[in-house]
C-alpha cells in the first residue's frame, strides 16, 4: 500500500524519500478506534475477566521462513495475552499435502501453540484438498463447513467453505444463525466478500448469497483470508468486516485503497488477536516486526428485529 | 357472471388437454429426461465410490495425516481399478452436453456475468499458474482424462454460487470445478477428474 502512494508522484530529488514515507504513512492510516502504538511488546488488549480471546490466521501454511518466524511469534505474544484457540481462513496446507506436509506447514511452526493446548479451528482455501477436514488437529470433525462456541458462553463461530457455495451449505448457514440467538456471531472463510486486493478483490457473487444471511442474521464479524495481506473495512451494514491471509505469505503493496478501507497493511506477515468481552470486541493486528499495525475496539450492532 | 365462468372452464381445459398431451413442451420433457439420466449416471458413480470406500478402513473424523492421505490413495486406486474402462462422457454423455452448454453460456454470457465469470478464474489451475513453496516442485497441470489423478498441490478453482444453483445437484463427493474453460466433475474424497466437459468458456 505504501508503494501505491508513490504512483504518478513527481521526482523530488533528495526529498523523495521522505515525501514517499510521509504519504505512504498518511495513506495506510484509516480510522482505528484506539490509536495503534508505533511499537509494542505488550499487548494493548484489555484482558478483562472471562473475555473470549483468540487469534486470527490466514494463508498460513507455506513452510516458509515468514510462516515460522511469525508463528513463534504469536507463540510469544501468547505469554501477554493467553488466547485458548486460533481461526483459521484457509490455504492451511500450500503445495504439496502428504504427512510429511502437516508437519512441516502446521505442526511444526505450532508446536508450542499445540503443546500449550491450544487449539485450531480451520476453515478450507483453494489450495486446500478437502481430504484437510479428516484432520484432528484442524477441529473440522469431518465437515467442510460447521460451527462451534467459544468455551465462555456467548460467541459462536461459523466456518463456512467459500470454495463451493452450494444451496445446503447455505441451508445450513441460515439454520444455525438462526438458531444462535443472542450469541456474539462470528463467520470466517477464504474468499473476502470485500478486498481492495489488485491481484483478487472481493468475491461478489459470494457476496450475493452470503451478505443477505449476515444482515438478517446479525452476524457481527466476518473474517476472511485469500488476500495476501491485512485490511479492515469500513462496516458494512453493520457488520466488522476482517481481511488476515498474511500469515505465510505476503502479497506487498497489492492494497488498492478504497472508500471502504479502514486500515490496510500489505508490507509484512501478520497475525490478529482479538477480545470479546460482554458487548465489545477489541483486535490488535501484529506483524513480523512485532508491531502493532492496527488496533481497535467495537460495540456490536443491536440484534435485528425478527421477520413476522 | 356466465361469461366469466366460460373463460375459467376454458383456460382449464387448454392447460388439462397441454398437460395430458405430453407434446406441448416436448423439449422442456426432453431436457429434464436428460438431465435426470446424468443425476442417474451421477449417482451410480457415487454407489460405486461408497463400494469402494467400504472395503477400506474409514477415516475417522479425527484422524492423523497418514491415515487420511493413506486413505485417499487406496481410494483413489480402488476406483480407476474398477472404472478402468470408463471414458470421457460416461456421466456428461453426448445427449446432455448441449443442455450444460446452454445452461452454462447463458450464465457465463454478457456483462452481467463478469462477477461470474471473474468467480471461475479464482483458484482456477490454468488461470492462477500455481506455485510451490520452496524445495518443491510446481504442482503437476491438471489433466483432462477420465480416473487422472486431481494433482496434489493443484488450487481448485471457486464456482459461482448461482451456477450451483441451475446446474443439477450432484451427490457428495462429486463436485463441479473449473480447470481452464473447461468443466469437471470432480470426485473431492479420491481427488480423481471423473468426467469432463471441454470449452464451455472461452
Amino acid at each position: 500500500m505504501t508503494g501505491h502512494a508513490a504512483h504518478g508522484a513527481k521526482p523530488l530529488g533528495l526529498l523523495k524519500p521522505l515525501v514517499l514515507l510521509l504519504v505512504g504513512a498518511l495513506v495506510t492510516a484509516g480510522s482505528p478506534v484506539v490509536a495503534p502504538p508505533a511499537s509494542a511488546a505488550a499487548t494493548s488488549l484489555p484482558l478483562k475477566k472471562d473475555s473470549v480471546r483468540f487469534a486470527v490466521i490466514g494463508d498460513s501454511g507455506s513452510g516458509e521462513t515468514g510462516q515460522t518466524e511469525l508463528a513463534r511469534l504469536l507463540a510469544e505474544r501468547r505469554a501477554d495475552f493467553p488466547f485458548e484457540f486460533v481461526v483459521m481462513m484457509g490455504d492451511n496446507i500450500y503445495g504439496r499435502d502428504d504427512p510429511r506436509d502437516y508437519r512441516e506447514k502446521f505442526e511444526e511452526p505450532y508446536a508450542p501453540l499445540l503443546q500449550a493446548g491450544v487449539k485450531f479451528y480451520a476453515a478450507l482455501g483453494n489450495h486446500d484438498d478437502p481430504k484437510q477436514r479428516f484432520y484432528e488437529k484442524f477441529n473440522m470433525k469431518g465437515e467442510r463447513y460447521y460451527t462451534f462456541k467459544a468455551p465462555q458462553n456467548g460467541v459462536r463461530f461459523f466456518a463456512l467453505d467459500s470454495n463451493y457455495m452450494e444451496k445446503p451449505q447455505l441451508e445450513w448457514l441460515e439454520k444455525e444463525l438462526a438458531a444462535s440467538g443472542s450469541d456474539w456471531k462470528i463467520c470466517f472463510f477464504h474468499h473476502p466478500l470485500y478486498s481492495s486486493g489488485k491481484k483478487h478483490g472481493p468475491a461478489e457473487e459470494l457476496r450475493k448469497v452470503l451478505e443477505p444471511l449476515f444482515v438478517k442474521h446479525g452476524v457481527d464479524v466476518v473474517l476472511q483470508g485469500h488476500e495476501h495481506f491485512y485490511e479492515r473495512m469500513q462496516p458494512q451494514q453493520n457488520i466488522h468486516y476482517f481481511i488476515s491471509g498474511a500469515a505465510g505469505k505476503l502479497r506487498p503493496s497489492d492494497i488498492a485503497k478504497s472508500d471502504i478501507t479502514a486500515r490496510g497493511f500489505d508490507q509484512d506477515l501478520t497475525f490478529m488477536l482479538m477480545e470479546i468481552a460482554g458487548d465489545e470486541l477489541y483486535f490488535e493486528t501484529i506483524s513480523r516486526a512485532g508491531k502493532t499495525v492496527d488496533a481497535g475496539s467495537f460495540k456490536r450492532a443491536p440484534e435485528p428485529k425478527k421477520a413476522s | 357472471m356466465f361469461s366469466r365462468l366460460r373463460g375459467v372452464a376454458l383456460a382449464v381445459a387448454a392447460m388439462w388437454l397441454a398437460a395430458g398431451s405430453g407434446e406441448a413442451e416436448p423439449p422442456v420433457n426432453e431436457r429434464a429426461r436428460l438431465l435426470q439420466e446424468f443425476s442417474d449416471r451421477a449417482k451410480k458413480y457415487v454407489e460405486l465410490h461408497e463400494k469402494m470406500a467400504a472395503t477400506l478402513p474409514p477415516v475417522p473424523d479425527k484422524a492423523e495425516p497418514e491415515q487420511i492421505t493413506a486413505h485417499q490413495k487406496a481410494l483413489a486406486k480402488a476406483i480407476r481399478t474398477s472404472r478402468a474402462q470408463a471414458a470421457q462422457g460416461e456421466i456428461l454423455f453426448p445427449e446432455v452436453v448441449p443442455v450444460f452448454l446452454e445452461l452454462l453460456r447463458s450464465e457465463l454470457k454478457g456483462p452481467q456475468a463478469r462477477d461470474a465469470r471473474a468467480t471461475i478464474k479464482e483458484g482456477n489451475p490454468r488461470v492462477e499458474k500455481p506455485t510451490a513453496p520452496p524445495g518443491e516442485a510446481k504442482p503437476k497441470e491438471v489433466v483432462l482424462v477420465v480416473n487422472a489423478p486431481y494433482p496434489e498441490g493443484a488450487p481448485l478453482s471457486s464456482v459461482p454460487p448461482d451456477i450451483l444453483a441451475k446446474l443439477p445437484k450432484l451427490p457428495k463427493p462429486l463436485e463441479y470445478r473449473f480447470v481452464g474453460g473447461h468443466l469437471i466433475l470432480h470426485d473431492s474424497d479420491a481427488s480423481l477428474v471423473v468426467d469432463f466437459l471441454k470449452e464451455i468458456v472461452a
